[in-house]
């Protein structure tokens, strides 16, 4: 099980969560000129990786508040914890 | 209970759950206890929240008594208020009359249900089935937290101990209490 640092809770146990998938995927827009591609990859197709990875988890049984975790999907060792609405420098950590 | 109040004249319909009483561990269905919950919405919720209860607010994860009612930090704007069910009401109805709307103060005592767990074995009882490390050092008296109880949402705080032994109140979902009841009741 992973051990969890909520930005506002502490370390949990990931049971208290849920991951909410990759992180800073942005919807394409003006909605009228997105591609039927580009719109499916918005909708249907997320990266996978092994290694490095930005997650988005929820506290769904603590403090119900979003987060971003960076983690490496090898060995589950969490580089990062960051708020919402920031971004992690690439390669400053995973 | 306040008899002119209607809303402590609500009756309680939730099960009645049999209190446990064992060497080392009691738990009993703690009746009577109002619980409420604040919640502020914008940035300066802290702020906010002192102008409203007139005491600083509690720091995450930690409970704070103020008169008769106990005031515990859940999450960012968001605190549970717990005392004598007319007090808490009364609260309540104070908050709801400023009429501001970055605010919201719901009672939901009749919604949940209260237990007190005491004892040297409260730890080991609660281990079994929450994954908080209530350890002194993680979880000393004044703390509390929303996390899990099995398969049901559990909010805990813990009491000033009884002797030696650690005291906790435990508050559930009422349709949940008799669930809660029974995973004491074998662990």
């Amino acid at each position: 099980m992973l051990l969890i640092t909520c930005p506002h809770c502490g370390p949990r146990a990931e049971i208290e969560y849920r991951c909410g998938g990759e992180a800073h995927v942005e919807r394409p827009g003006p909605h009228d000129q997105v591609s039927d591609q580009a719109w499916a990859d918005y909708l249907f197709y997320r990266a996978n990786p092994k290694g490095g990875h930005r997650e988005r988890w929820l506290h769904v049984a603590g403090c119900g508040q979003w987060f971003n975790v960076a983690r490496d999907t090898i060995t589950h060792e969490i580089a990062a914890v960051y708020p919402m609405g920031e971004t992690l420098a690439e390669g400053s950590a995973a | 209970m306040a008899d002119s109040n209607p809303t402590a004249l609500l009756r309680r319909t939730g099960p009645d759950v049999a209190d446990i009483v064992r060497p080392g561990l009691s738990v009993r269905t703690e009746t009577g206890l109002g619980i409420a919950k604040l919640r502020i919405f914008g940035r300066a919720a802290d702020a906010r929240f002192q102008e409203i209860a007139g005491i600083a607010p509690p720091l995450p994860c930690r409970e704070i008594g103020s008169g008769d009612l106990a005031f515990a930090w859940l999450a960012p704007g968001e605190w549970l208020i717990t005392g004598a069910e007319a007090a808490v009401a009364a609260w309540v109805e104070r908050a709801t009359a400023l009429g501001a709307d970055d605010l919201l103060a719901i009672d939901f005592s009749h919604a949940r249900t209260a237990f007190l767990l005491e004892g040297e074995s409260a730890r080991a009882a609660l281990a079994a089935h929450c994954p908080l490390d209530l350890w002194p050092d993680a979880f000393p008296a004044g703390a509390a937290a929303r996390s899990l109880l099995g398969d049901t949402g559990l909010f805990i705080a813990r009491l000033a101990d009884t002797g030696d032994a650690p005291r906790f109140r435990i508050i559930v979902d009422q349709t949940m209490a008799a669930y809660a009841g029974r995973l004491f009741a074998r662990a």
